[in-house]
């Protein structure tokens, strides 16, 4: 019981796991890292199945902009349009949750489902507008992310360490995208796609939980302001258990 | 000089006909009078109106391309996808384009002696039927005034104004469009104003000569011709916004209120139309927009609002709604309340 609140309580936050990892109690005992025996319970073991839920942030960044042109009143050669204002935008930094689901297909690689969902915000900067010059920023839109993937997981078993109970990986998916403008009754269908790694920290005498680190780029098609392919940077906590 | 082109109030008033100005009324300013019960009338056709060219060209114009020209301009309207209004060329006439007679006139005129209408390329007058359970027009025409250099090459001529996007405009106060204000003008030293930009060919001053822009309808154009003839699918796949703008606490009478889609950069825009302020813009298609408002200092503001009803507000700056604004397919979005302050 105590290692469970342990694993959750770590599960909150990369520091906060690797503290637990660090002063977690007993000394670990190493992860069965080769070849599957027959009877193998561990939890690398090919066909082990795989259960986290995760929460993470994912950082914002700059969207394309938009400009209220009008049409100059020139005769002749074309001249570009006379920009009335500007409009920048922004995806803020939101919180993003989710689950997964995850299958060793060998002990080396893994495919893995997860869903998430995030909720950023778009702010927008007005500028260029002559008649109002200092118009403050102000939250254009919230846009409700929901995405479901599948990735392949490959664990570094080489670059274990941890006497074996914290595992690196790399990963890389992709799978569908929905996307709602709050207030808005339209959704938007898209892509999403990922790659990154992270680290698998195993707890307890067999391994059979644990917490993860997931640090991921996303790139959403569209992207929260419905224009082109957008990528995010996330990072993600998760207590898993493996059956 | 500022030449303008404006629907006009005429002079006469039938027993059941009475000739309306553009005023406003719920989305876009709209060709609308007060009946005797005080209530705003909006003229429409309420079948697809046939016009009639009249047989006499100017130079540089002939006949024929005074009909092309005329026919190019009802073309735009008519091909809108969102509204659903048709017109029928009847042929050419030698009657006057400013006179009762129960036909649709469209033609050129000597305005040199009309006085007010000397520096005005082409105006619009309306005969509206108020007898019916639905008012609709029952004579429009539309005067083009000869004593300017005319063309009607597409590719426009120095010098010549494009008589095609005039008469794309005055075809869309035919059909019962007010003006619109998207548009930036600066004054010269003789106190007349020139456009520097626009986006809507209801701007009330049109472009230079050999500028052929307006042949071209802009979104704001086309979301005002839909709202006055929908189309089927129009009203479920378009939203509206709708709110007030106000002053220290009082509604502003004529403001310009300009709505952008952020996301394919569209300006529709409208006017708070009442003595609370109250705005509607519709035809939006869905997504944020960018909501700003503006006042009337710049223009004439009896070339949107009739000069007998109440004053334009003018002095007050430059103001965005702060907040999100989402349009969805089919809804509006209300309360998008602007408050503006005094210059």
């Amino acid at each position: 019981m105590r290692r469970w609140q342990r694993s959750l309580a770590a599960g909150a936050t990369c520091v906060l796991l690797t503290a637990s990892v660090a002063a977690g109690a007993p000394a670990p005992q190493p992860l069965p890292t080769g070849r599957a025996a027959r009877g193998d319970r561990s939890p690398g073991r090919p066909h082990a199945i795989e259960l986290s839920a995760f929460a993470g942030w994912t950082i914002g960044g700059a969207l394309a902009g938009q400009s209220a042109l009008l049409t100059r009143d020139v005769t002749g050669s074309p001249e570009p349009a006379l920009p009335l204002f500007t409009v920048g935008i922004k995806q803020t930094g939101a919180p993003a949750v989710g689950g997964r689901i995850g299958g060793n297909l060998t002990r080396e690689f893994a495919l893995e489902g997860a869903v998430m969902y995030t909720r950023p915000e778009l702010r927008a900067t007005i500028s260029g507008d002559s008649a109002a010059p200092n118009v403050p920023a102000f939250t254009l839109a919230r846009v409700v992310q929901w995405s479901g993937d599948i990735s392949v997981i490959a664990h570094l078993s080489s670059l274990a360490f941890a006497n074996g109970h914290a595992v690196p990986f790399l990963a890389a998916g992709g799978g569908y995208l929905r996307q709602i403008v709050s207030g808005s009754t339209e959704t938007i269908d898209g892509q999403i796609y990922n790659v990154g790694g992270g680290v698998k920290v195993y707890s307890g005498p067999e391994g059979h939980q644990g917490f993860r680190v997931d640090a991921r780029e996303y790139l959403r098609r569209p992207g929260p302001d419905q224009d082109a392919t957008r990528a995010n940077f996330s990072v993600a906590g998760s207590v898993f258990f493996v059956f | 000089m500022t030449h303008r082109v404006r629907p006009r109030v005429a002079g006469f008033v039938c027993l059941l006909l009475l000739i309306g100005m553009a005023r406003s009324s719920d989305a876009y300013l709209k060709t609308s009078i007060e009946d005797d019960a005080g209530t705003l009338v909006i003229g429409t056709w309420d079948s697809p109106p046939t016009y009639y060219v009249t047989a006499q060209g100017v130079p540089g114009v002939s006949v024929a391309a005074l009909v092309s020209a005329v026919q190019g301009g009802f073309d735009a309207w008519t091909s809108v996808a969102s509204a659903n209004i048709s017109a029928t060329y009847g042929g050419l006439t030698n009657a006057f384009p400013d006179q009762v007679d129960h036909q649709n006139v469209i033609g050129f005129a000597d305005l040199s002696g009309m006085p007010g209408f000397e520096d005005t390329l082409g105006f619009t007058d309306y005969l509206l039927a108020t007898d019916s359970t639905s008012p609709h027009f029952f004579e429009t025409d539309i005067v083009l005034n000869a004593n300017f250099p005319w063309s009607t090459d597409p590719a426009g001529v120095p010098g010549r104004y494009d008589l095609q996007s005039i008469a794309t405009h005055e075809i869309g106060h035919f059909m019962g469009l007010g003006h619109s204000a998207i548009g930036l003008v600066q004054t010269r030293a003789d106190g007349s104003l020139d456009v520097v930009g626009k986006r809507t060919v209801m701007f009330p001053i049109a472009f230079t000569p050999g500028n052929v822009s307006d042949r071209v309808l802009t979104p704001d154009d086309v979301a005002g011709i839909s709202d006055l003839y929908p189309a089927s699918t129009f009203r479920t796949e378009t939203g509206s916004i709708s709110g007030t703008v106000t002053e220290n606490g009082q509604g502003v009478f004529g403001a310009q209120i300009v709505a952008m889609n952020t996301r394919t950069g569209a300006l529709i825009s409208n006017f708070s139309i009442d003595q609370q302020g109250s705005y509607v813009i519709a035809g939006l298609s869905p997504g944020p927009y960018i909501v700003r408002v503006e006042s009337l200092d710049q223009l004439d503001p009896s070339s949107f609002f009739d000069p007998a009803g109440p004053a334009v507000d003018t002095d007050f700056g430059v103001t965005y709604f702060s907040g999100p604004v989402v349009v969805p397919a089919g809804g509006n979005v209300p309360n998008i309340n602007v408050t503006v302050t005094a210059q």
